[in-house]
C-alpha cells in the first residue's frame, strides 16, 4: 500500500512540481543562449535588456522551484490530509504511518529534483557557451588524477559508505523539515479555529523548543562530571582519517534522526486520535 | 452470526459537549438502516467513529468484529456529507485510484453507471456542478462490494430528481449481505428503501426498530412518527 500511496502522492504533488522544473530548464537554455547571441552583439542597446530579462526570468525559474518544493510539501499534507481530502484519505486500507512515510518519501523525493534541477540549469546554461570558454585541459586532468589518489587512499568502500551516508543525510534531513510542518499543521488543524495561525504559531514554538532542547542538553552534558575530559580525551585520529570521517557524518545521521524521531512521535498521535477533519 | 456494525457502551465527549453517550447498537448483515435524528444529534460523530475518522472517548465500535483501523476500512464504503475527492482528478483517474486501494472496487459497474449518468470521463472535478459531483462521488463509493455502506446525508442539499437518483443508485447497487446505513434527517425520502431504523437524540439512541415494526405498533410512518417522537 505504500507504494501505491508514494505513486499517488507523486502525481498529485507532481502536476505542480513539474511545470516549475521544465519551465526553469527551458530558461537555463534560453539565458545560456542569450548569453553566447551576446558574445557576437555590435549593438547592446536593446539586445542587453533583453538579455537582462531572460537572465532575471532564468533566476526567478530557479526560486520559484526551491519555493514550491517547500509549498507542495505544506499544501500536500494540508489539503490532502487536513482537509476535505482527508475524508477519502484516512479511510483508505493504510496506516497513518504509511501516510506519513509517503509523504516524507516523496517530499524528500522533490527536495532532491529541485537540487538536482538546479545544478542541471546550470549545467545546461554553462554548456551552451562551451566554445566561449577556454578550457585548460591540464587542469581538468590534475583535478581528475587528484580525485583518482583519493579514491586509491580511502579505498573505494569508502567511498560508497561515504556516498550512503550522505545520502541518509540528506533524507533524514529533508524529514526534519517537513515534520517540523506538519507536526505544526498537526497541532494547529487540532484546533477547531483558527488554525492557520495556531500552526505558525506551533512552527515557531517547535523552533524555539528545540534550540532550548539543544542547549539544554549540551548544559547537562558539561555538568556531568567527567564527559568534558572524556571529549578532550576522544581522538579520532587513533582512528584512520577514512574512519573519522564515517564517524562525523553517522554521529549527524544519529542526530537527525533523533530530531525526525521526536517529531514524527506527536505528529503520528494527533493524526491518530485528535484527528480534527472541517 | 457476527454483527456487522456493532457499538458496546460508546462514548464520545468534544471538550464539555457529550456527542454520544452510552450507545449500544448491533446490526446484523443484510439490512438497510436509517440513522435519524435531529440536526447535532450525533450522526456524524458516530459515523466518523466507525471511520476511525474519531476516536471513542469510552466503550468500542466493532465492525465484521474488528476495531475501526486498516482491516475494516478495506471493507467499509464511505461517503461523507461533504465532497472529499481531489479536485483535480477525473473520473478516470478517481477509478484508477479507488481500484489501487480497495480490492473490492468493480470497476465496469463504475464504468456503467459513469456512462448512464452521460458524463465526460475526462472532465476534471474541478469544472463539475455540485450535484454531477455528489454523483460521481457516490458512484465510486457505491460501486464497492463492501460489507457495511456508511452513507452521512447522502440526499441532504440535492434536488428532488438527484435524491431520486441517489437512492436507486443506492438500493440498484448494494450487495445483499451488506449492511447500509444512511444517515439522514429527509426521512421521508429514504423511509422507502429502509428495513430498521435508529432514532438518535442527544447523543443517546433512542429507538432501534423495523420500519415494519413501527407502522403496525404506532399506525403512522416513520417520517410521522419521527415527527411525533422529535416536536419541539
Amino acid at each position: 500500500m505504500l507504494g501505491k500511496l508514494i505513486k499517488h502522492e507523486l502525481r498529485g504533488s507532481g502536476r505542480t512540481m513539474l511545470p516549475f522544473i521544465l519551465v526553469s530548464l527551458f530558461l537555463s537554455v534560453m539565458a545560456g543562449l542569450s548569453m553566447r547571441a551576446m558574445e557576437h552583439q555590435q549593438d547592446y542597446s536593446w539586445f542587453s535588456i533583453l538579455f537582462g530579462i531572460v537572465i532575471f526570468l532564468f533566476v526567478a525559474g530557479l526560486m520559484a522551484v526551491c519555493i514550491m518544493s517547500v509549498v507542495v510539501v505544506i499544501n500536500r499534507f494540508r489539503q490532502n490530509l487536513l482537509g476535505d481530502e482527508g475524508y477519502l484519505m484516512f479511510t483508505l486500507p493504510v496506516s497513518v504511518d504509511q501516510h506519513l512515510w509517503s509523504k516524507l518519501i516523496v517530499s524528500a523525493i522533490w527536495f532532491a529534483a529541485t537540487a538536482l534541477t538546479c545544478m542541471l540549469a546550470v549545467m545546461l546554461m554553462l554548456l551552451c557557451n562551451i566554445n566561449t570558454f577556454e578550457i585548460d585541459w591540464s587542469e581538468v586532468g590534475y583535478v581528475m588524477g587528484e580525485l583518482g589518489r583519493m579514491m586509491r587512499e580511502f579505498g573505494i568502500l569508502h567511498l560508497v559508505g561515504y556516498c550512503l551516508e550522505l545520502l541518509a543525510m540528506f533524507f533524514v534531513g529533508a524529514c526534519v523539515s517537513c515534520l517540523t510542518f506538519y507536526c505544526a499543521m498537526a497541532i494547529g488543524y487540532s484546533f477547531s479555529n483558527r488554525k492557520v495561525l495556531l500552526s505558525i504559531l506551533a512552527f515557531f514554538g517547535i523552533d524555539i523548543l528545540f534550540s532550548v532542547l539543544q542547549s539544554s542538553v549540551i548544559m547537562l552534558l558539561n555538568a556531568i562530571p567527567g564527559v568534558e575530559r572524556f571529549l578532550e580525551n576522544l581522538d579520532l585520529s587513533r582512528v584512520n582519517a577514512a574512519g573519522s570521517v564515517h564517524i562525523v557524518l553517522l554521529c549527524w545521521v544519529l542526530y537527525l534522526a533523533i530530531h525526525a524521531a521526536v517529531l514524527y512521535i506527536p505528529t503520528r498521535l494527533l493524526l491518530k486520535k485528535k484527528l480534527n477533519l472541517p | 452470526m457476527t454483527a456487522t456494525f456493532e457499538c458496546r457502551g460508546l462514548s464520545k465527549r468534544f471538550g464539555a459537549t457529550q456527542a454520544l453517550e452510552g450507545v449500544n447498537i448491533s446490526i446484523a448483515p443484510g439490512r438497510v438502516v436509517g440513522l435519524l435524528g435531529p440536526n447535532g444529534s450525533g450522526k456524524t460523530t458516530l459515523i466518523k467513529l466507525a471511520n476511525g475518522l474519531l476516536s471513542p472517548s469510552q466503550g468500542e465500535l466493532l465492525i465484521c468484529g474488528s476495531r475501526p483501523g486498516p482491516e475494516s476500512k478495506a471493507v467499509v464504503s464511505y461517503l461523507p456529507d461533504k465532497p472529499c475527492m481531489p479536485q483535480w482528478m477525473n473520473a478516470v483517474q478517481l477509478m484508477d485510484f479507488f481500484q489501487d486501494f480497495y480490492a473490492d472496487f468493480d470497476r465496469q459497474r463504475a464504468e456503467e453507471m459513469l456512462a448512464r449518468l452521460g458524463l465526460d470521463r475526462k472532465q476534471k472535478l474541478s469544472q463539475m456542478s455540485k450535484g454531477t459531483k455528489e454523483k460521481v462521488q457516490l458512484i465510486m463509493v457505491m460501486s464497492r462490494k463492501a460489507k457495511l455502506y456508511l452513507l452521512d446525508e447522502p440526499i441532504g442539499g440535492v434536488d428532488p430528481a438527484t435524491r431520486d437518483y441517489i437512492l436507486d443508485t443506492i438500493i440498484r447497487n448494494y450487495d445483499p449481505e451488506a449492511v447500509v446505513l444512511i444517515s439522514t434527517h429527509l426521512i421521508s425520502d429514504v423511509e422507502k428503501v429502509l428495513d430498521e431504523v435508529l432514532f438518535i437524540n442527544q447523543g443517546k439512541v433512542t429507538l432501534q426498530a423495523s420500519v415494519d415494526d413501527i407502522r403496525q405498533q404506532y399506525g403512522m410512518s416513520v417520517d410521522e412518527y419521527f415527527r411525533e417522537v422529535f416536536k419541539c
